[in-house]
């Protein structure tokens, strides 16, 4: 287990504060945050590459806050994986344990284990010049694993590969860590690219820690406005309660399972509000559905395969939709009915 | 039909090759008149005397030693000032750029006022060294006007190595010395070649400081600058010219080399 108590880091006029993480052994834990929010800096101060202020970093019950990155037992894969360029695949995998003095024997089996479970047994001679990005990948992770580390950081493995690649470097790095069982702290400033891959996920904004939840929790349950457009919520509106009603814009009402008064922002995933179609709305009307809506479609369009529609109840919603059929069926009409479950209302208290 | 756009391109092309022309021809032409000054005759007499000989062997040995010596140095102060954040570090990095903003001869007079008070010159006493009209002292002097220099160099060889590779080999478990000689020494091999012979052609044309600081015996510390130098006084023109020549020759050597060798990314 990784566990990171009360972390202060400052750099010149930039400082992160109360930093507390726990990361379970076997992990696949992700930093994820916007640009210049901190994630490299800490993973930095993780490996031992920076000294914080303050705080502790503990590994496996061992207090690693005051060693050298050479004594924490970890490894750390940079941005292009900074694969040492005058040696060969073979010697960059070995690098670790020749630095540890292994015994040579010890080190070519290691070697050739790993780069056979990783398919890079005929990549051994070779430098790693020309190397494609996911070759690359594999010949790092190669040589992190080969020390048998506590746990791998890697900064923004994905930053460098192109769109077309990096669903495949994904899936491998998931498969890499679910045959290894090795703790992996991913950091990422795109959350489409890594929310498939963690357990749990940590959003870093402005140098302190928003929220750590699962991907599910995070997107459906945001601490704050910031989570929430960090995770591409779409409907995020404020409005006030008094009780489990929210009122919206003066004129919509929302009935949510929260009991709480005062101003509040609410979210609303764009991928579970339904669009109802005339013979059902009636009848969810009649049955007594809460938040059903008339609404006026002013926005539709196709991006990767989903449908983005936009309705005005009063306040315009977005819903994500990857049924085609209904799209074709709706698109005509100036008048829908939308659904919002009560259970997909989230309310965060302001 | 060439266009108007490429005409004007043409004509720009024209323009600045011709400055490149001018210099190279001027170039050639200073090489060229001296030579057709001196006569191919001459030129091979003076190379046969042994004192030419000599001289060019006392210039490349007492470089070398000053080139190791500026390298010993060089490499691990350039290599902290690349890497790490300390306090005063712009006054020490302006303290140790003086030597190739003051004038050489000023280096000399220093280095005189040095090894002629204490601590030093009891030091060199009791030890026997002698430093005046010796080539211990061309050696002192080189290595001086040129270790800053070098200092300067191999701080820009780090500066072209990520020091990413060297937090990967570290997290690996390396220590600092082995990431260094592993992973920073080798990824700045090229740079450091080209840094150490910049040095050691700086070195062999230093005299200035020499004149002043170690002083000019023919047969005993002339090496090449100072013997053009002696030379010319002594009315031996085309002694001193054909000296001259070995000066360019070395000059050209070594500027070849710095431009194959820094053509590279690195050496395997």
């Amino acid at each position: 287990m990784i566990r990171v108590k009360n972390l202060r880091i400052s750099l010149s006029s930039f400082v992160m504060r109360n930093i507390n993480l726990e990361i379970n052994t076997g992990e696949y834990f992700i930093l994820i945050g916007p640009t210049g929010c901190g994630k490299t800096v800490l993973i930095e101060t993780l490996v031992g590459i920076r000294k914080p202020d303050s705080g502790e970093i503990w590994i496996n019950n061992q207090n690693v806050t005051s060693q050298f990155p050479e004594e924490r037992n970890v490894g750390y894969l940079p941005q292009d994986f900074a694969l040492f360029p005058h040696m060969t695949v073979e010697e960059n995998i070995a690098f670790g344990l020749k630095a540890r003095r292994k015994e040579k024997k010890y080190i070519q089996s290691v070697i050739s284990n790993l780069a056979e479970s990783l398919g890079i047994s005929n990549l051994l001679l070779r430098y790693t010049q020309g190397l494609s990005g996911g070759e690359k990948q594999r010949v790092a992770l190669a040589g992190a694993l080969a020390t048998e580390p506590e746990v791998v950081f890697l900064d923004e493995p994905l930053s460098s590969v192109d769109e077309n690649n990096r669903e495949i470097l994904c899936n491998e790095l998931k498969e890499i860590h679910s045959r290894f069982k090795t703790t992996f702290i991913h950091v990422s400033h795109s959350f489409e690219e890594v929310s498939e891959m963690a357990d749990r996920i940590a959003v870093i904004n402005n140098g302190t820690v928003e929220q750590v939840d699962t991907v599910e929790n995070i997107m459906y349950h945001p601490v704050s406005k910031f989570v929430a457009q960090f995770t591409r919520t779409k409907n995020i509106f404020e409005g006030t309660t008094n009780g489990n009603e929210i009122l919206v814009n003066e004129n919509i009402r929302l009935t949510t399972k929260y009991k709480t008064t005062g101003t509040v922002l609410i979210t609303i995933r764009q991928e579970v509000i339904k669009i109802l179609e005339e013979s059902k709305e009636s009848k969810e009307s009649k049955e007594g559905y809460d938040n059903v809506f008339k609404g006026k479609i002013i926005k539709l369009a196709k991006r990767n395969n989903i449908v983005s529609i936009v309705i005005d109840i009063g306040i315009p919603i977005t819903i994500y939709t990857m049924d085609y059929e209904l799209v074709e069926r709706i698109k005509s009409k100036s008048i829908v009915y939308i659904r919002i479950p009560i259970e997909s209302i989230h309310v965060i208290n302001v | 039909m060439i266009k108007h756009s490429q005409l004007k391109q043409i004509s720009w092309v024209i323009f600045f090759s011709a400055f490149v022309i001018i210099i190279l021809a001027g170039i050639g032409f200073l090489i060229t008149t001296n030579i057709l000054f001196l006569g191919f005759s001459d030129f091979m007499y003076y190379l046969q005397k042994s004192r030419t000989w000599i001289n060019i062997a006392t210039t490349i040995w007492t470089a070398s030693i000053a080139t190791v010596l500026s390298m010993f140095v060089g490499i691990p102060v350039g290599y902290m000032l690349a890497r790490y954040k300390f306090p005063c570090q712009k006054f020490m990095e302006t303290l140790i750029d003086l030597p190739v903003m003051v004038p050489p001869a000023a280096v000399g007079i220093f280095l005189l006022g040095l090894f002629k008070t204490f601590p030093l010159s009891s030091a060199t006493s009791i030890l026997g060294i002698k430093v005046d009209h010796a080539l211990s002292g061309v050696i002192v002097a080189q290595f001086t006007v040129t270790v800053s220099f070098c200092i300067r160099l191999t701080m820009a060889s780090f500066k072209t190595v990520s020091p990413r590779y060297e937090y990967v080999g570290r997290s690996l478990g390396a220590s600092l010395p082995y990431a260094f000689f592993k992973i920073s020494l080798p990824l700045a091999k090229n740079s450091l070649l080209v840094a150490l012979i910049i040095v050691w052609a700086r070195s062999c044309a230093e005299w200035e400081s020499l004149m002043l600081f170690v002083g000019g015996i023919q047969g005993r510390t002339d090496v090449m600058p100072f013997a053009v130098y002696l030379d010319f006084v002594g009315g031996k023109l085309g002694w001193a010219l054909t000296t001259s020549m070995f000066c360019v020759l070395i000059a050209i050597v070594s500027m070849y080399a710095v431009h194959r060798i820094g053509g590279k990314a690195h050496v395997r």
